[in-house]
Order: structure tokens, then C-alpha cells, then sequence
């Protein structure tokens, strides 16, 4: 059934490329055709992966708002696949840490998200424990309580728990337990449209910082990023390579696939989401007239370009094998790709390499 | 075929724009009368001693090595001392009014530098941080302020000196033993990760006999650079070899040392510290503020602890940041940047004074800032 998934979000990602920029397309290399292709690809792809999370997470709250009316079977279900939805939009999304997403580096929106992004910790028990305490005490569910959790209580995980497994000591997995405990725990309906409300304060406010008004200015993040004028003072498709290179470190690093996704046993669907996401930032969608793969094309760097479709395809095919050896080994090479053969092909200025300490 | 846009940065200084660029320092009091000088440059070809002198003129001059620190000649005029960052054997003198290379000296044989030094209290000599790479000892080398014939050697007691300063009672040197053994046959390598020991050693410079030594509780935290404030307090910035723990936690990069007390580690919000990605390249005291400034370029940040009562007050997220000093009148921070990006700070708010923002065209400056004037 997994795989089946995941087939299915890389048939599409190949589609979706394929119907990309036609081949005899010219594209002439100049300045104005990099922040062309800047600008769609903030159109296509970063905007329409704020936009899909959002609509995502409304629709986990849809969801949850029909269980916690009529609790059974098929609905939790339905709860638990939009659940899953959210959860492979967040991979897409997550490629682009930046802008609303970032913009407080003590207390990012990412970090309140998705907990495993901080360190790679796995907070699992912190949130079962949270989970139980909750359901104990009698402390009022509210907006405030909920914002007044830490980064570890709250997100994905938090919602990932009570929708996939019971809060019992045997956290089981099957669907009669969990409606069973639903139906004998009120208070369980309240975290989860507590936690969903939480949620959606966070993907709300990244796509009104993207759409309209970023960090209380008046002016879209769209708008700051496209002219260039990132208050940190990088170049906006320093940036972007940046952010995405930084995304293939981590999803490598913290080995996403054993330790993101686990009770939902989702993850290896999340990654195949955030590469196809990756495939479409790189080569464009239907919609793009330039991509960075086709300026990388006209200036000569066709054996970087073969570099890295073939990298991808090492991706699809241990995502398909579900081996995570190969996985580490393919997502270094990609990795790779995003600090060398990218940069140098669109002109990146990365600045000076301080990594070997001084 | 190209994209055009190293290109068109080349063209602005060909085109005779930092004339310009100076004119606009200058009127819009940008420098305040203060002169910035930093190691710069992005490839072997362009590697130099970049500033802009107190009229607001940029400057560059070749070097021929990746420089690293930078300091003031306590006696010649507008004179300053450039060293070579590890595993690199020499300095150059340059006189920034002038634009003129004055001087330069080599390393003896069997030694390399490690990119800082400094001079007397009395400014007879330089000190400059070296290893005697055939034994892996740390050494401090000893030069005639004027000529820099060598005049002697003192150990560092330890592996690797980094970083050194005067005291304030102008006798004593403070110095940085990052721990981490390199040589010049295999470039940057470190040599000696699984066995690395930093330390903070006190020296008296008139012989050379060590004071004290400390040390920080995670031993793979490399003791880089550090910073005096006029009551002697000394902050601390550190570099983590993670590939050498056992372990994945968050740990400090930042320290404190009062005088005659033990280094205290400064502790500051957990999504700031994992975002240095183990790595802070640059320290600053501002002795009016109490404020010391620590650089993280891999974390595009620049963090803020008060040095008396030991607490995190601020960051300010600036890209490739590495440079930070203090402005001559001391009521700003100054940091840099590896696009040519200079920004500054008032020194208690840590507001950034936005219309005094500057980039020089072509210029990136590398690790550390001197302010001057």
C-alpha cells in the first residue's frame, strides 16, 4: 500500500515535470532570465507548497470537527488520511526554510511544526506523556493553553499520536481502540481540534507572510524575495539554494525515514514528496517559461544537469526499495549537487567556506 | 556564456565606482572618522588586506595568502599587521594610507602561523600564535616590532594557538589552544580530533612562564577566540568537532572568564545555539555596553550575552556574518560580512543604525574586523 502511495507521487512529480518548458523552448542566459526563473519558481513552486499545506491542515480541521461529531470507523479513517496529507505537504513545504517560516530563529514556525526539525530529537514520549496528562488534568483546553505548550508538545507529532495510536499504555494502532477511546475521553476530542487550531495558526500565518503581509509589514514575503531584499542581506537565490541544500543535509542527517512518521508509517511517502518538490523547484512545471535547469542547460552544464536527474533517480528507486542505506548515500550525492554543480551553474555566490574552522 | 553577474560586479569597480562609493561614505558619515580594516577575498588569485580609510576611501591590496587577523602597530602611523590563517607562514605590514605593502616576514623553519598575534604592552614586540609542526607544540613567536627579526619563542602550552591578546595590565597574554593539531603536508587537516585538548592559558610575556591554565568540560569545544575587556574579564568563542562526540547535544559555544574566577559557559536559547551549527568564528567586548558580540557565519547570526551578569540579550541574523568590532567611540557594533556587507549596531539596543549600511563591491571580507581611529 506504500509503495502503491508513493508510485503514485512520483508518476505525478514525473508528469508534472515532463509537462514542464518544451525542449526547443530558447532561453537566452542573462541576468533577467535568472530572476525570471527566480520569480516562477516562487510562483509555481514555493507558493503553491505554502498554499497545499494550508489547504491541508483546513482540511484535517474539516475532518476532525465531522469525528468529533459522529466518532467511528470510517470517519477516523478520513481524519487519519488528511492527517497524512498535511504531513507529506509539510515535506514539500520544508524545503523552503525561509521568509514566514523562519523569521524568528528562536522561535521559528518550523521548529513549532515539526519538533524533529530542531535537533533531530525525537519527541514521541514527550507528547504521549503531554497526551496523558492532558486527558487527567483539568485544565481548560484552550487557545491560550495550547500556545502556551512548548515546541515539543505541540505540531505533527502531537497530532500524529492521538489520531494513529491510543493513548493507553499499549498505544495501539487499531481503529476500533482509538474511536473506543475517543468516544471515552472527551477531553481527547479537545486536544485534537486544540492542536489542529494550533496547527493551523502556524500555516496561516507562513501563508499570509508569503500572500500579503510578512512579519507585520504590509508587504508580501513574495514581493521582499523576488525584489531581492532579504533583511538578513543574502541574495534571494542564495537563499533558496541554501535553504534546500540545508533540507537534503537534514533529511539525510537525522534519517527521516526511521525516525519521522513512525507511528503513522508514513515517512517514506514524505520524502518522495519533498524530492518530487525539489524536481520541480529544479526543472519546472507546466506553467514555467524558464527554469534554473534549463539557464544551467544554455551555459554549458549539461554533465551537472546529468548529475543530478541521475541522483534523483537513485532517490525514486531506494524510496521504492525502501532501503535506507541507499537513501543516505543518493541524498549526500543530491546534497552534494546543491552545494557544487547548482551554485555553480546559476552563479551563486555562496560566500567564503568557513566550515574547516578558523 | 554567462550569466552576466560576476561580471557586472567586476565592471562596478572598473567602472570607477568606488570613487563614488567614497563620496557617499563621506557625506553620509557612514565610517564616523574610523578606519575598517579586514582580510578579504574569495580566491588565491585576490586574497588581500581590504579597507576603507577614515576618509572614506576602499582600499585593497594583494597578498598573496588567505589572510586572518588583523592588527594596529602600536608606533607607525596608520600601520597595520596582517597574518596568515593556519597553515600559512607569513605577514605582511601595510601602511592603509599609503596602500603600500611596508614590510614582510616569514615564519622559521618547521613553524606556521595560525592567523593572530599581538603586540607588548610596551609595543617593542609582536607575539604571534604558531605550531612546530614536526612536534605539534604551540608556540608563540617573539619579533622586533619594528623589523620583526625573530627574537625568541615561548611555548603555548598546548596544541594548536589560535587566538592571543595583551591583558590589561600589559604584561600578561591570554591565550587560545584550540587543540587541534594540523601541518602543512596535509593542508587543513586536523590531525589529532580523537585526542584534541583546548585550553586558556595566562602567560607572562617577560619570560614566557605560564600563570594559569583552564579548561571548558566538553573537550571536542576548541577554544578559538577570545577578547579582553579593560577589568580583564576575557570572552570566549568556540568551534565543536561534533564528528569527534560521542553524542549529538547542544552545547555551549560561548564562555566568560572573570578575573581570578573559572570559565563560566554562557548560555543562550537552544534554537540560536543549534543554528551556529557548532560554529562561532568571531568575539568582541564593547567595554561601555558590557556587551560582548560572538559571530556565527554557518548560522548567519551574530549573538549578544552581557559580560557582567552572564545573560543572552540579543542576536541580530545578517548573512555569511564573521567580522565584529567595536566603533572607536564604542557606542556601536560593527560586523561584516563575506559580500562585501557592513552593518552596524548601537551598542546597547543592538538596533541596527540602518542608514549607516554599506557594501563595497568586490570586497569579501573574511573572519575578523579591525576598527581603527
Amino acid at each position: 500500500m506504500v509503495k502503491r502511495v508513493i508510485g503514485t507521487v512520483l508518476v505525478m512529480s514525473f508528469l508534472m515535470v515532463g509537462c514542464g518548458e518544451r525542449e526547443n523552448d530558447p532561453v537566452e542566459a542573462s541576468s533577467d532570465n535568472l530572476s525570471l526563473a527566480l520569480e516562477q519558481a516562487i510562483e509555481y513552486s514555493v507558493i503553491p507548497a505554502v498554499e497545499a499545506m494550508s489547504a491541508a491542515a483546513m482540511s484535517l480541521s474539516s475532518a476532525a470537527n465531522t469525528f468529533c461529531v459522529n466518532r467511528n470507523n470510517a470517519n477516523l479513517i478520513t481524519l487519519q488520511t488528511r492527517w497524512k496529507t498535511v504531513f507529506v505537504r509539510w515535506y514539500a513545504l520544508a524545503n523552503y526554510n525561509f521568509g514566514p517560516l523562519n523569521d524568528d530563529i528562536i522561535f521559528p514556525k518550523i521548529n513549532v511544526i515539526d519538533s524533529l526539525r530542531l535537533r533531530g530529537t525525537d519527541y514521541t514520549a514527550t507528547v504521549r506523556t503531554e497526551i496523558a496528562n492532558d486527558l487527567l488534568n483539568s485544565v481548560v483546553l484552550d487557545v491560550s493553553y495550547f500556545d502556551g505548550k512548548t515546541f515539543q508538545k505541540v505540531g505533527l507529532l502531537a497530532l500524529e499520536s492521538l489520531v494513529f495510536e491510543t493513548v493507553s499504555s499499549e498505544h495501539s494502532k487499531t481503529a476500533t481502540d482509538i474511536v473506543a477511546e475517543f468516544e471515552s475521553e472527551a477531553r481527547k476530542c479537545e486536544m485534537l481540534l486544540g492542536l489542529i487550531a494550533h496547527l493551523r495558526k502556524q500555516t496561516d500565518y507562513v501563508q499570509i507572510g508569503w500572500l500579503s503581509d510578512f512579519n507585520n509589514t504590509g508587504v508580501s514575503f513574495q514581493n521582499v524575495f523576488v525584489n531581492n531584499q532579504i533583511e538578513g542581506g543574502v541574495e534571494s537565490l542564495t537563499l533558496l539554494i541554501t535553504s534546500v541544500q540545508e533540507n537534503l543535509d537534514y533529511l539525510k542527517k537525522r534519517n527521516v525515514v526511521t525516525t519521522a512518521g513512525q507511528i503513522s508509517s508514513h515517512s517514506w511517502v514524505a520524502l518522495a514528496a519533498a524530492i518530487s518538490e525539489v524536481e520541480i523547484l529544479l526543472f519546472g512545471t507546466a506553467s514555467t517559461t524558464v527554469s534554473f535547469i534549463s539557464l544551467m542547460e544554455v551555459t554549458g552544464f549539461q554533465v551537472a544537469i546529468g548529475s543530478v536527474k541521475s541522483n534523483i533517480v537513485e532517490i525514486r528507486q531506494s524510496i521504492e526499495n525502501e532501503d535506507a542505506v541507499m537513501l543516505d548515500i543518493a541524498l549526500g550525492k543530491l546534497d552534494g549537487n546543491f552545494k557544487r554543480e547548482i551554485p555553480d551553474g546559476l552563479e551563486v555566490e555562496l560566500g567564503i567556506n568557513f566550515t574547516d574552522g578558523d | 556564456m554567462s550569466l552576466g553577474r560576476r561580471q557586472f560586479i567586476s565592471s562596478l569597480l572598473a567602472a570607477g565606482l568606488f570613487p563614488a562609493l567614497s563620496s557617499v561614505l563621506q557625506a553620509s558619515e557612514i565610517i564616523d572618522k574610523e578606519a575598517w580594516l579586514s582580510a578579504q577575498g574569495k580566491d588565491s588569485g585576490r586574497y588581500g588586506l581590504g579597507w576603507v580609510n577614515e576618509f572614506g576611501v576602499p582600499n585593497t591590496v594583494l597578498s598573496g595568502f588567505r589572510g586572518h587577523g588583523v592588527v594596529l602597530h602600536p608606533f607607525k602611523q596608520s600601520t597595520v599587521i596582517m597574518f596568515a590563517r593556519r597553515p600559512g607562514t607569513e605577514c605582511i605590514e601595510v601602511n592603509y594610507h599609503t596602500g603600500m605593502v611596508s614590510q614582510s616576514f616569514q615564519c622559521a623553519e618547521n613553524r606556521h602561523l595560525f592567523g593572530h598575534g599581538c603586540f607588548s604592552g610596551d609595543g617593542s614586540v609582536l607575539f604571534s600564535v604558531e605550531s612546530d609542526y614536526q612536534s605539534g607544540a604551540g608556540k608563540i613567536g617573539i619579533r622586533d616590532s619594528q623589523n620583526y627579526q625573530l627574537l625568541g619563542e615561548y611555548e603555548s602550552y598546548g596544541v594548536g594557538p589560535h587566538e592571543i591578546k595583551m591583558m590589561p595590565d600589559g604584561n600578561t597574554l591570554v591565550i587560545a589552544n584550540g587543540g587541534i593539531q594540523t601541518h602543512p603536508d596535509s593542508g587543513r587537516k586536523k590531525l589529532n580530533i580523537e585526542s584534541m585538548q583546548s585550553s586558556l592559558i595566562y602567560l607572562d610575556s617577560e619570560n614566557g612562564k605560564k600563570i594559569a591554565e583552564f579548561h571548558v568540560t566538553e573537550s571536542k569545544a576548541s577554544i578559538r577566540h577570545v577578547d579582553v575587556a579593560i577589568d580583564g574579564t576575557v570572552a570566549i568563542a568556540m568551534q565543536v568537532q561534533r564528528t569527534a562526540m560521542g553524542h549529538d547535544r547542544t552545547v555551549a559555544l560561548s564562555a566568560i572568564q572573570k578575573p581570578n574566577k573559572l570559565i563560566e559557559l554562557l548560555v543562550g536559547p537552544e534554537p540560536l545555539i543549534v543554528q551556529m551549527k557548532d560554529y562561532m568564528g568571531s568575539v568582541t567586548i564593547n567595554n561601555e555596553s558590557r556587551l560582548a558580540g560572538f559571530t556565527s557565519p554557518r548560522g548567519n547570526v551574530v549573538a549578544f550575552w552581557h559580560i557582567d551578569e552572564l545573560k543572552f540579550v540579543g542576536y541580530h541574523a545578517f548573512y555569511d556574518v564573521c567580522g565584529i568590532a567595536v566603533s572607536s567611540d564604542q557606542k556601536r557594533f560593527i560586523i561584516s560580512n563575506s559580500s562585501g556587507q557592513v552593518r552596524q549596531l548601537d551598542a546597547w539596543t543592538l538596533l541596527e543604525v540602518k542608514e549607516k549600511r554599506v557594501t563595497l563591491p568586490n570586497i569579501h571580507w573574511d573572519n575578523h574586523l579591525l576598527v581603527t581611529g
